[in-house]
């Protein structure tokens, strides 16, 4: 019996051991911003079944995915959700090529209806609405947010009516879709989280601030001929098309 | 002592209560219809096929290392002794996102290079997955298993040895089966550690949808991209099959251990 054990074990160990190692040729390493899992998901499966090249996507936050590329000197494709953590790279020499191609943009997420009749961002300055915002450190949207009501200058006066700060844009949609408060900001690519209950009003375009995605090839790519070719497809209208689905505008040159 | 009873249940009360409302919370959050959608998902069925695979490697690896290391380190007394079992034990007090980074470091340098050429890569990799649960489990299963080893009465052993046994003959038919239970609880402990290790993943084999994609991972994976629905459901699948886990090895458990 023991010994019959033993065997199933050495034989499932070999086993497992030999599935794990089993590798395509040459695929593609990407490092990707966690948040942006919906649309590369998508494209890597397409671009897979088109040309059989696998692409394995590293998801993570953008300075965790950048540590993992500086400290194992791999990877071919870099897309981090942000400008920041890109001109970190850039600065570092890491980047061969690279470009901004999409961007999101934050909305005011209101109560379905609007019974606050918020038409903008100047309207969120009202006294007694209750808003909950993005923290202004730890996720992008909450410098966004300061940036805007700094350009508009009502910073201090809209920062009286903010109830609560979240951690997540998924809390702070589901704060307006599900407690007493008004409105908050969202970026639009999260629309695809709105409730029923909740609508969007586009800010003023003067006081406007977007977030642009960038991509670029690390120059620590072993085929940089596949990892330009996938690039170019990611940048193609099929690629963009994805993107545009979840919510990201194309950034026109 | 009546006192002390009475106070002591509302303590365990208090602490049952919390834990309940915690788990209520995420099982309360879900519908059956999405917990049904995700279960049939290809994700979720590679992430929970992966995390068994996984764990069931890394905690047969890890059974093999302690059992030996915790021979040696419940027998034999050698200098610089303790220093050994410090290091043994380092994996336990260093966080694990700690260790996934230590290791990122070492196998993303020279050795990772020279591994890589022969065909082993630890890096993003399902075999990253199993190092990181080898390298997190291993010291608790062995300390379990120490633990039962140095109570064995030496005079069972000698007598063994006395009446013409080996010394492996010894191990295998008196220490072993004497260590039984110990073994077995630091099976337990080491499965499901295993299956919730998250941190050394996460550094070293990154997460990788469909490739390195754990069940935390999975959840990581949804968190961050907003899909709260499916790290919710994932969450609740984990507590059933953790709970699965438990009353199945405790059963085992319960019928073997009879001496």
């Amino acid at each position: 019996m023991k010994r019959n054990l033993l065997v199933m074990l050495t034989i499932f160990l070999i086993l497992g051991f030999t599935s794990c190692m089993k590798e395509t040729k040459n695929p593609i390493l990407m490092f990707a911003g966690a948040g942006l899992k919906g649309p590369v998901d998508e494209i890597v499966e397409i671009y897979s079944k088109k040309t059989g090249i696998t692409v394995n996507v590293v998801y993570g936050g953008s300075g965790t995915i950048l540590t993992q590329i500086k400290n194992t000197k791999k990877g071919d494709i870099f897309m981090p959700g942000g400008m920041e953590h890109f001109k970190m790279a850039q600065d570092e020499g890491l980047i061969v090529k690279g470009v901004e191609f999409v961007y999101h943009e934050p909305v005011i997420l209101v109560k379905k209806g609007n019974p606050k009749h918020i038409k903008g961002l100047l309207d969120l300055k009202v006294p007694g609405l209750k808003l909950a915002l993005g923290d202004e450190t730890s996720l992008a949207i909450g410098p966004i947010t300061k940036k805007m009501l700094e350009k508009a200058e009502i910073y201090t006066d809209v920062i009286k009516n903010v109830l609560v700060r979240e951690g997540t844009v998924s809390k702070l949609v589901l704060d307006v879709d599900s407690t007493n408060i008004d409105a908050s900001i969202v970026w639009k690519t999260a629309e695809s989280q709105f409730g029923k209950n909740v609508e969007a009003v586009p800010i003023e375009k003067e006081y406007l601030i977007v977030e642009t995605v960038p991509v670029g090839i690390l120059k620590f790519t072993e085929n940089k001929d596949e990892a330009e070719q996938f690039m170019n497809f990611i940048l193609s209208d099929e690629g963009i098309k994805i993107f545009k689905k979840y919510g990201y505008e194309f950034i026109n040159r | 002592m009546r006192k002390i009873d009475l106070i002591a249940q509302i303590f365990l009360i208090i602490f049952v209560l919390i834990v309940l409302a915690g788990i209520s919370s995420l099982f309360l959050s879900i519908n059956l219809d999405i917990l049904i959608k995700t279960l049939r998902s290809k994700e979720f069925l590679f992430s929970i096929k992966f995390s068994l695979t996984t764990s069931l490697i890394s905690l047969a690896l890890s059974l093999l290392f302690s059992i030996l290391i915790a021979y040696i380190l419940s027998k034999e007394d050698f200098i610089g002794k303790k220093i050994v079992e410090n290091i043994v034990d380092v994996p336990i007090f260093l966080p694990p996102l700690v260790v996934g980074l230590s290791f990122l470091i070492l196998f993303g340098g020279k050795l990772g290079y020279v591994l890589e050429k022969a065909g082993i890569t630890f890096l993003f990799s399902p075999l990253g997955v199993i190092f990181a649960q080898f390298i997190i489990i291993t010291p608790y299963i062995e300390r379990n298993i120490e633990v039962v080893f140095s109570k064995i009465n030496k005079r069972y052993e000698f007598i063994g040895k006395s009446m013409g046994l080996s010394d492996f003959e010894v191990f295998k038919k008196i220490t072993l089966p004497l260590s039984k239970e110990g073994i077995l609880t630091g099976l337990i402990v080491g499965w499901s550690r295993a299956i919730a290790e998250f941190g050394a993943t996460l550094m070293l084999a990154g997460a990788t949808k469909m490739r390195t994609e754990t069940l935390p991972i999975a959840i990581f994976l949804g968190i961050s991209s907003g899909d709260m629905d499916f790290a919710v459901s994932i969450g609740v699948l984990m507590l059933v099959i953790s709970f699965l886990i438990l009353l199945l090895v405790r059963g085992v458990v319960k019928q073997n251990v009879s001496y």
